[in-house]
């Protein structure tokens, strides 16, 4: 299996308002997917521009761009496709912080047979997963991800499953 | 000040349709949502999850020092609603939080109308012809633009 994302043409832009009362207000505008960049020249203009409009402290942006994911059609129901069961894995950063990482309805073939709150790493998808993102992410602060300390399974919740059309 | 990584947010979807959405860093050079390492991250989360993964997004963000201005109204519950049309005929608005009042506000004397000749708004009008687009990417051509003040709760003192 292998996935393709196929980004959105727009990029949203959050600018975030502070008031004097400390109450943040948030204001959402869209520009080109070619004007990524929060530093960029198109970010700042409109920032300025919004500055010079309000009384209100703006002091962070953030720019977000969303993709669709295509390539998969979800099969059959494993035992609880809910977004309520979830894996948590517990990895360390190269300057010892600890990253809560946690991913909905885990498979049945991650999951030890003799105790269900167990992942196992060593399986074959969950071993891929820790080396993948091992390899390729990082902590909130830029450092890279050594380990994973943890891999545990957790309902987060009671799932209430409605039937479609049902009284 | 830019965040040294980009946030990517996973979004699933389970056989309920209900939706759960979790982070992780990358490197700053992660720049679009469809870069080669999310996409392989993407694969290796959806092989280990019997739910849907559906979107992605990428987020990246910036700050800057500064206090909010002792404003004639300073509070991000006084608001203005700016109004423009956008290239496909359809009217798209934004609320401004704390809008600029008094004498060099961006109000008619009415303190309520935005005034389409300020300096700030007629700024503000360049900057979205120049960058703005709606959320499926249409333009901002016309730089007729409308407003009134929203106050949506009153102020104690």
């Amino acid at each position: 299996m292998s996935l393709g994302i196929t980004a959105d043409p727009t990029v949203k832009l959050i600018a975030n308002f502070k008031d004097q009362n400390g109450k943040v207000s948030k204001m959402i505008t869209w520009m080109l997917s070619s004007n990524w960049g929060v530093a960029g020249t198109a970010v700042i203009q409109v920032i300025a521009a919004l500055t010079n409009l309000s009384n209100a402290a703006l002091l962070k942006w953030e720019q977000v761009w969303q993709g669709t994911v295509t390539g998969y059609t979800p099969g059959t129901a494993t035992l609880y496709p809910t977004a309520a069961d979830k894996g948590y894995i517990v990895f360390r950063s190269s300057a010892g912080a600890r990253i809560n990482f946690n991913f909905p309805a885990p498979i049945d073939a991650i999951v030890s047979t003799s105790d269900t709150t167990e992942l196992l790493p060593a399986s074959t998808a969950l071993a891929a997963l820790l080396t993948g993102i091992a390899a390729n992410c990082q902590d909130a602060a830029g450092n890279s991800i050594v380990n994973a300390a943890l891999t545990q399974r957790r309902h987060s919740a009671h799932v209430k499953t409605q039937v479609p059309g049902a009284a | 000040m830019a965040t040294p990584g980009t946030r990517v947010t996973f979004t699933f979807q389970d056989s309920n349709f209900r939706e759960v959405k979790t982070d992780l860093y990358f490197p700053s050079t992660v720049v679009t949502p469809n870069d080669t390492a999310v996409v392989s991250v993407a694969t290796l989360l959806q092989a280990c999850s019997g739910a849907s993964l559906t979107r992605v997004a990428i987020s990246q963000a910036d700050s800057q020092t500064g206090t909010p201005a002792a404003g004639q109204y300073a509070s991000c519950q006084d608001k203005c609603l700016l109004e423009m049309n956008n290239d496909a005929g359809q009217a798209s608005n934004w609320k401004l939080p704390a809008p600029i009042g008094g004498m060099s506000g961006i109000f008619l004397s009415d303190s309520s109308t935005l005034n389409p000749a300020a300096t700030a708004v007629a700024a503000f009008v360049t900057a979205v012809i120049s960058y703005v687009t709606t959320q499926g990417g249409t333009a901002f051509t016309s730089s007729a633009i409308a407003g009134h003040r929203l106050m949506r709760k009153r102020l104690k003192y």
